[in-house]
């Protein structure tokens, strides 16, 4: 069975590209197509796509905010950003949403199929400025010791990465393999979210929304 | 005896006169050479001062003589050369005209002499002048002005601390007071001079002058036997400094106060020593005065006969010196012995004879002596008529005198209220001015602190502008960079959107016209589009400010290396990473140099077919070295000089006035270099 892939653009020209490119592969199918994100609580909800891909910049409501909403209402959906930067604050700010991982613009048409892949299997690739980002996130929150309870080995592959270093270097310089890396790097990814969720619950019952 | 007490009053003024003129030095100086001087008419310098000598010479001997020398002196221009000497000649001037009584004269020289020492600060003369211009107000009963300048003069004789001169002041201050019958006051002015005196090195003449006039007052308020001890004290003094004219008055205010302890013999004792005194000197009209002294005492004694001889003798050298005062006394005084001996007639021809004296020098006194004597001389030879005339003019001046007498002592009484006000005034003024000093002296504090205030502020002002322009600019600077970084972002956030999409429909056209003609085209659009998506990308990140140091391009390569690199199974190293420092690029600089080195490893990935990459960095001083090298299989330096590639490289160097060098043989490798300045 296809996958249900939704697509949150504001280019018409991208965002029909994408369709296209999807529509060509057998494995998945498009459910859906939007220009913003005013109402995609309701289209999670009635499509219940598989896979999500999000603009961060959008008229309206940004990415951001459409990814905190999903979590919000309890949907799990992968949802991969789709940026032309990824040195971008926005960038950092959406996993920290609860995004799944990111796809650079320039690498759509290279790497959609396969970033999607990695994705559904958790392997979301991370860039020395976002691993940069987290690192110094942690540094921001040094009232607490290890506000994201982030793991030696995590912080080691992080801090790596964020010098630049590919996984492969990483791996050499470990002593693991690259699927231990990109493991480590799933972990952050969801320590992050989960972090950020338990912020925002707490933040809900502090301004009594539940 | 009203006659008796004004004879008194004379001899105490006579007294002041001698201390406050004695203090002129005799001159050796040969007075024909001053004049040959004169003669020859030199400048008008020697000529001014041969004068001003001829003048100081002739002071003791001849007054009017001095008078003229002086005033030829002063005819002479006023020099600059010779400006104290002016004024002092102007002093002198004005001294021998108050000796002389011409009190107006005097004051107008020493106003002259003050105008000068005044414009020149000559403070020592201004103190003198101040002191002779006293001296006049004293004699025309100005006790106020006088004391106004002997407080001058004290004041610049403190401040030039000359004690001498001060001491001098007081006992003019204590001859104020004794004008105005403040006789507490002289006293206490008195003392304060002798205390001066007495001080080392002691003025024995000064102390002796003080001494004698604390005997006239302690004499005055019939203080006999305190008055006898300081007047015997000061006669030693004086005899000792040998000042004579001093013992003689000394010897003659014994005398007084002898008389009035009813000491006869040794009062005549002591007027023959004073006698003796004046004789030796020639001073006529002193010795002519105490014969008058010791014939009064010769009538207290009722020993007419000697008193007619005594006063006889007065009247001869109150004749050779025309002295109308002296003779005045003299007659009257031979009236009345004549009187006591009964012979009337006699005593009508004297009194006649001192009456016509008496009116010449406006004598009231003598006057009113002379009409009593007459009309009870009458009155004795029964000429009841003449005796009732003159009795008559004698009450009716004695009324006259008495209310003068009851007006001038309110007056005297007012007058010292008066002076007491004043002096408190004075001394209101005094702490005034004093107050007005020192808030002067705050003021100026005050105008000081706020100049130099004021130029701190314009200091701190323009230093405070000069920062806030510097951070004006930076923080201008910084703006600018964030626009145009915010200017890049934006466009390339829409752009690259578009360029993806054109990227990815130029893709899908490929594939389903893969084996078309047209399929070419689409892969030349596909390329394009990426290599614009990428080029845009490096703009956009050498633009951003925040990738500013040789630190965060150098993530940058490892991350472009490794995405070129690793899918063709090439190893590299980067090393030397620790050479680098915090050296912050420019956006030229880190968009060549990135440029330079994706070119590099781009070229390495596509056509070296080598298995690793070597990348050094090294920094030196202010250069940066960077090395790239490949152990692939190198290429002909000549065959692939046209490729834009290369020249790009060469030109990016250049631009950042780096060095540029590459190194390829056929098979063994390529190598870049490059070299540059930091700053």
């Amino acid at each position: 069975m296809a996958l249900s892939v939704v697509v949150y653009e504001d280019n018409d020209l991208l965002r029909e590209s994408i369709v296209s490119m999807i529509s060509l592969n057998k494995q998945f199918q498009v459910g859906g197509a939007f220009s913003n994100v005013l109402k995609v609580e309701e289209q999670v909800k009635s499509i219940e796509p598989d896979i999500i891909l999000m603009d961060i910049d959008m008229p309206g409501s940004t990415g951001i905010e459409a990814v905190s909403k999903i979590r919000s209402a309890g949907w799990q959906t992968p949802i991969m950003m789709l940026t032309v930067f990824d040195d971008n604050k926005h960038v950092f700010d959406a996993i920290c949403a609860g995004a799944s991982g990111y796809l650079l613009k320039k690498h759509l048409s290279a790497k959609l199929y396969d970033s999607i892949e990695e994705l559904r299997t958790g392997g979301a690739p991370m860039s020395p400025s976002i691993a940069r980002m987290v690192i110094s996130s942690m540094h921001k929150k040094a009232a607490q010791l290890n506000p994201y309870g982030l793991t030696a080995r995590e912080t080691d592959v992080l801090t790596s990465l964020s010098k630049g270093n590919s996984y492969k270097l990483i791996a050499s310089e470990f002593s693991i393999s690259i699927d231990t890396v990109r493991t480590h790097i799933k972990n952050v990814y969801e320590k992050l979210q989960v972090h950020s969720q338990a912020e925002a619950v707490a933040k809900a019952i502090n301004e009594k929304l539940i | 005896m009203s006659s008796v007490n004004s004879f008194f009053r004379s001899f105490i003024f006579a007294g002041g006169l001698i201390s406050l003129t004695v203090n002129l030095l005799a001159q050796e100086t040969n007075e024909d050479s001053l004049l040959q001087i004169v003669r020859e008419n030199k400048d008008d310098n020697s000529t001014f001062r041969a004068f001003k000598k001829l003048g100081s010479i002739n002071e003791k001997i001849n007054t009017q003589k001095a008078i003229s020398y002086y005033r030829q002196a002063l005819s002479f221009p006023f020099h600059m050369e010779y400006a104290k000497e002016f004024v002092q000649t102007y002093n002198s001037l004005g001294e021998l005209y108050h000796i002389a009584g011409k009190y107006d004269s005097s004051h107008l020289a020493h106003q002259r002499a003050l105008g000068i020492a005044q414009k020149f600060n000559y403070e020592n003369e201004m103190a003198e002048t101040y002191q002779g211009i006293a001296l006049n107000f004293i004699r025309q009963s100005k006790p106020d002005s006088a004391r106004a300048c002997l407080h001058q003069a004290l004041t610049l004789w403190t401040r030039l601390g000359n004690p001498q001169k001060q001491a001098s002041v007081y006992l003019n201050l204590g001859n104020v007071s004794l004008d105005e019958a403040n006789y507490t006051e002289a006293l206490n002015q008195f003392i304060k001079a002798e205390r001066i005196y007495e001080e080392p090195p002691r003025d024995q003449d000064g102390l002796s002058k003080a001494l004698s006039n604390i005997g006239n007052i302690e004499f005055i308020l019939k203080n006999y036997d305190i008055a006898a001890d300081y007047t015997q004290k000061a006669m030693r003094l004086s005899a000792e400094s040998g000042n004579e004219l001093n013992v003689a008055y000394c010897h003659r205010l014994m005398g007084r106060i002898l008389r009035k302890k009813t000491s006869y013999e040794k009062a005549l004792s002591e007027y023959r020593e004073a006698i003796k005194i004046y004789e030796r000197r020639g001073d006529k009209r002193n010795e002519s005065e105490t014969l008058q002294s010791i014939g009064n005492i010769y009538y207290d004694l009722h020993q007419f006969k000697n008193a007619l001889a005594e006063y006889h003798k007065s009247l001869q050298i109150a004749r050779t010196i025309s002295n109308s005062s002296l003779m005045a006394y003299a007659f009257s005084g031979i009236g009345f012995a004549w009187y006591e001996l009964k012979k009337f007639n006699l005593a009508l021809v004297y009194f006649d004879s001192s009456m016509t004296k008496a009116k010449e020098i406006k004598n009231r006194y003598l006057m009113m002596d002379a009409y009593q004597i007459i009309s009870s001389a009458h009155e004795e030879q029964n000429h009841y008529r003449e005796a009732l005339k003159f009795h008559q003019l004698y009450s009716e001046l004695k009324d006259s005198l008495v209310q003068e007498e009851n007006r001038q002592g309110t007056e005297e009484m007012e007058a010292k209220y008066q002076n007491e006000k004043k002096q408190t005034e004075i001394e209101l003024l005094k702490k005034d001015q004093q107050l007005k000093n020192v808030s002067i002296q705050q003021n100026r504090t005050a105008q000081t602190a706020m100049v130099v205030a004021f130029i701190l502020l314009i200091i701190i002002g323009l230093l405070a502008f000069n920062r806030h322009r510097l951070i004006h600019q930076a923080k201008r600077q910084m703006e600018i960079e964030y626009m145009r970084n915010q200017i890049a972002r934006d466009l390339h956030d829409d752009m690259g959107s578009t360029l993806s999409s054109i990227h990815i429909i130029s893709q899908l056209a490929l594939k389903e016209n893969h084996d078309e003609p047209s399929g070419k085209y689409f892969q030349r659009i596909s390329e394009n589009s990426a290599k614009m998506m990428e080029s845009m990308s490096d703009m956009v990140w050498s633009i951003n400010p925040d990738n500013d140091s040789l630190q965060k391009m150098l993530i940058k390569m490892k991350e472009f290396s490794a995405e070129m690199l690793e899918p063709k199974n090439m190893s590299y190293q980067f090393q030397g990473e620790e050479t680098l420092n915090g050296t912050v690029l420019d956006v030229a600089k880190r968009k060549n140099i990135f440029l330079i080195f994706k070119e590099s490893i781009n070229n390495a990935a596509k056509y070296s077919e080598g298995s690793s990459v070597d990348i050094h960095f090294a920094q030196v001083a202010n250069e940066l070295l960077l090395t790239i090298r490949d152990n692939g299989k190198g290429f002909d330096y000549m065959k692939v000089q046209s490729g834009n590639g290369l020249k790009n490289m060469k030109a990016r160097a250049l631009e950042i006035k780096g060095q540029l060098n590459l190194e390829a043989i056929e098979g063994q490798g390529t190598t870049l270099k490059l070299k540059l300045p930091l700053t």
